[in-house]
């Protein structure tokens, strides 16, 4: 049989089961709808997740191992924690398992879409969902001094994934004490923009609440709102939105 | 009126709206309007909350010690406190009443419904264990289901913010917020000074005071609304932070001599003067560790409870 | 002579049947009867203390409507109960019973009840009687037209009984009406008028010596004079 022919069948007979929101992002992204055989119960959660909508009609697991087996799956996608355990039970039960680490550049979050894509027979697809990376890698962008901001002030390391797109969408992270925002740095030397996160910003709490300070709104001028949905992973998602934040004031 | 001690709360003020000092005065000399924003909108809030939050614990603790006949009454022990955050929580988390002041009424209607449960369990005029026993039964369940309302809340953040509520905390916080505490607070308060000389009246029993004209039961009942609206009002802007009302006015009396009803005034200043003192050292914590305010009192007003525990059980069998 | 207090329909559901009571000035009556005969209730009612039913009258005012600042001054009452939980000192206990500061008065009772030398002891140290005699400075202290006093002389050493009728009597000749509730029927001799209680009804009404030989007596206390004791009946 042809390399193409085996590939088919591969894919077609494929029962995906994602543990992890992260996991589920590529998997949403780069399966088949037939091959998902299970997603974690946030990858469906509209209030955590940017892909919800292709989730329906999908069963749910906990993130646990033994949540997703009653769907029969015979590739189960986990990462980070949890990672050892899963791995070895699922080796122990015949299942395939693919365990990705956190990513910690673009380039990781790259890998393993060629990853799982390979893994679910849609190598073909990779290209273009990556091509729109490719464009924005290619024009360099400005670095107009930026913190991210989400709930109670906290925001990225310089170094991490987050930071990363951030400096790709033009923005670069400020190295800030603890890594959040202060009223007081807000006051006395605020940054230049503040890209801030609607995660959950319609539910209350202190968190949300800290962002509702007078000194807070009077940076309106300075506040660009971005979907913190998808900076929970870092992952494909993200290029959507960094091109979105390319488009706006630097 | 004791000078001194107002001397005293006027320089604790005046320290915590100057620590710390370098980055303020940096500040002055370079950008006077940006210092001037720092002070009001940041420290001042802190400030005022820290003396105000102070001032109607312990106000509210004498009122309570007085009608309960009770050295140990206030609004930490009777759970009056933990009530009020239970209140707050729901009222925020779960029926979206996030308004500074409707959120002050949710915790108001907390502390009262503590108080009440407190009467139910131990009585009107009950005796020191039953008062600790109901009080603190109170104070856990009311703090259990606090923190099983914040773990279980629409928002995921809800969980994090447990320890603003259970340990108390006067950080960040805006001058709408600290208005929306402090005016309920103050009005309340207010109404309990009113009663200062009928409070004193009471040390010789209920039968003389209604004797003399008052109605014990209606004094009884304005002073546990009172000191739930004071106390449910500050609580639904820092969280709830135990013995201040406790110890304020124990030591308040030893100023007047014993006198319960007089030492309301005073015991409003002590614990002015202790919560903001707590804040100072609160904020002298190594930097980046958080050291949650209700921490610091109860390190510090622990051993004195015990002692005062102590004694009272010295001059009950001696 | 019009009477200071007029009291009509005095009340108390299960303790006191209605009744009426009136007090000349300068007198003292006592009222005696066995426990739970209603004795308490009756000057708890005069009191006005749980919601009583009826009226008081003292002076020409009606008790109800006086202020608080003015009650004092017209009415004096000394619970049973003497417990005192705040460390109040006694000199500020006698003067809790004054609206206004009034250093030369507190001395004055002070001097009175022999309470001088325990004027900055602690009032929740002191023992029974210590406490009973600052409390009843206390109640003195206002000059009230009225004197309602339960059980002041129990528990007390009999010079301490003697000092505390002397005063009372120094009251009563100020032109007060000293009502005080007793127990031990051997000092009826020091009061003019005597009211007796059975079962929350008044069952006499006389001088001290008619009550003792009177029959309403024996059948109350079930016991009858023998000398200066009793014999049971």
């Amino acid at each position: 049989m042809s390399a193409f022919a085996l590939a088919w069948a591969a894919s077609a007979a494929m029962r995906a089961a994602s543990l992890n929101l992260c996991t589920d992002e590529y998997l949403l992204l780069l399966a088949r709808p037939g091959q998902i055989a299970s997603i974690s119960y946030l990858g469906a959660e509209p209030a955590e997740s940017v892909l919800w909508n292709r989730a329906r009609g999908i069963h749910r697991n906990r993130g646990t191992l033994e949540s997703a087996l009653q769907v029969r799956p015979n590739l189960i996608l986990t990462m980070g924690g949890g990672g050892k355990a899963t791995v070895t039970l699922a080796a122990r039960l015949g299942l395939r398992v693919i365990d990705l680490a956190y990513p910690r550049s673009i380039a990781d979050v790259r890998a393993q879409a060629v990853r799982v894509a390979e893994a679910v027979g849609a190598s073909d697809r990779t290209g273009a969902l990556l091509a729109p990376l490719d464009r924005l890698q290619d024009h360099s962008a400005r670095a107009a001094d930026a913190a991210y901001l989400a709930g109670a002030g906290s925001s990225l390391d310089p170094v991490s994934l987050g930071a990363q797109w951030l400096a790709l969408a033009g923005y670069r992270q400020r190295l800030l004490p603890n890594g959040r925002l202060s009223y007081e740095l807000l006051v006395t030397k605020p940054p230049k923009w503040l890209i801030r996160s609607d995660y959950r910003a319609g539910q209350w709490s202190r968190s949300q609440a800290w962002l509702n300070h007078p000194l807070v709104r009077r940076l309106h001028g300075r506040i660009i709102p971005t979907d913190g949905r998808v900076w929970t992973c870092g992952g494909l998602p993200m290029i959507a939105e960094v091109a979105r934040l390319r488009r706006m004031p630097h | 009126m004791k000078w001194w001690l107002l001397a005293a709360v006027l320089v604790t003020a005046a320290l915590g709206l100057v620590t710390p000092w370098a980055p303020l005065m940096d500040l002055i000399q370079t950008d006077p309007s940006v210092a001037r924003l720092l002070l009001v909108e940041l420290r001042l809030p802190r400030v005022l909350l820290g003396l105000g939050y102070g001032a109607t614990l312990g106000l509210a603790g004498a009122a309570l010690q007085a009608i309960f006949a009770n050295p140990l009454a206030s609004p930490d022990i009777t759970g009056s406190s933990s009530g009020a955050a239970l209140g707050a929580v729901l009222g925020g988390y779960y029926l979206g009443l996030t308004g500074p002041l409707t959120l002050a009424g949710c915790g108001a209607a907390g502390a009262l419904l503590a108080l009440l449960v407190l009467f139910g369990l131990a009585g009107l005029r009950p005796d020191t264990s039953s008062l600790l026993l109901a009080g603190i039964a109170i104070s856990l369940a009311a703090g259990a289901l606090t923190s099983l309302a914040l773990a279980l809340a629409p928002s995921p953040f809800a969980f994090y913010d447990a320890f603003d509520w259970l340990m108390g905390s006067l950080d960040d916080r805006s001058l709408g917020q600290t208005g929306a505490a402090l005016i309920p607070a103050a009005v309340a308060g207010l109404w309990l000074i009113r009663h200062s000389a009928t409070l004193d009246r009471l040390a010789l029993g209920e039968d003389v005071l209604a004797a003399l004209g008052h109605d014990p039961g209606r004094l009884r009942a304005e002073v546990v609304i009172a000191s739930a609206v004071a106390v449910g009002a500050c609580v639904s802007v820092c969280g709830a932070v135990g013995f201040v009302g406790l110890i304020a006015p124990i030591a308040a009396r030893k100023l007047t001599r014993g006198h319960p009803g007089r030492a309301l005034i005073p015991a409003a200043l002590i614990g002015a003067l202790l919560l903001s003192g707590a804040d100072l050292l609160a904020r002298l914590a190594p930097l980046g560790r958080t050291i949650p305010l209700g921490v610091i009192t109860a390190v510090l007003g622990t051993p004195l409870f015990l002692w005062v525990l102590l004694r009272l059980r010295w001059r009950l069998t001696s | 002579m019009t009477p200071l207090l007029v009291a009509t329909g005095l009340a108390m559901s299960g303790r006191l049947a209605p009744l009426d009571l009136s007090l000349p000035p300068g007198t003292m009556t006592a009222i005696i009867g066995p426990n739970g005969s209603g004795k308490t209730s009756l000057l708890r009612s005069l009191a006005r203390i749980d919601r009583p039913d009826g009226s008081v009258w003292i002076g020409g005012e009606n008790v109800d409507r006086l202020l608080p600042t003015r009650r004092a001054a017209v009415l004096g009452f000394l619970p049973a109960a003497r417990e005192m939980i705040w460390p109040i000192v006694v000199r500020d206990l006698v003067a809790l019973g004054l609206q206004r500061p009034d250093s030369g008065r507190v001395d004055a009772l002070l001097e009175e009840l022999e309470l001088a030398p325990l004027a900055d002891r602690q009032a929740d140290r002191l023992s029974t009687g210590e406490r009973v005699r600052a409390l009843l400075a206390r109640v003195l202290a206002p000059r009230p037209s009225v004197l309602l006093l339960d059980e002041p002389l129990s528990n007390l050493d009999p010079y301490w009984v003697m000092t505390i009728l002397q005063v009372l009597r120094d009251a009563a000749d100020e032109g007060a009406a000293v009502l005080v509730t007793l127990h031990d029927l051997h000092l009826l001799d020091a009061f003019d008028r005597v009211l007796m209680m059975n079962r929350g009804l008044m069952v006499s009404d006389a001088a001290p010596d008619v009550t003792i030989q009177g029959s309403s007596f024996a059948d109350t206390f079930r016991v009858e004079p023998n000398g200066p004791r009793w014999r049971l009946r």
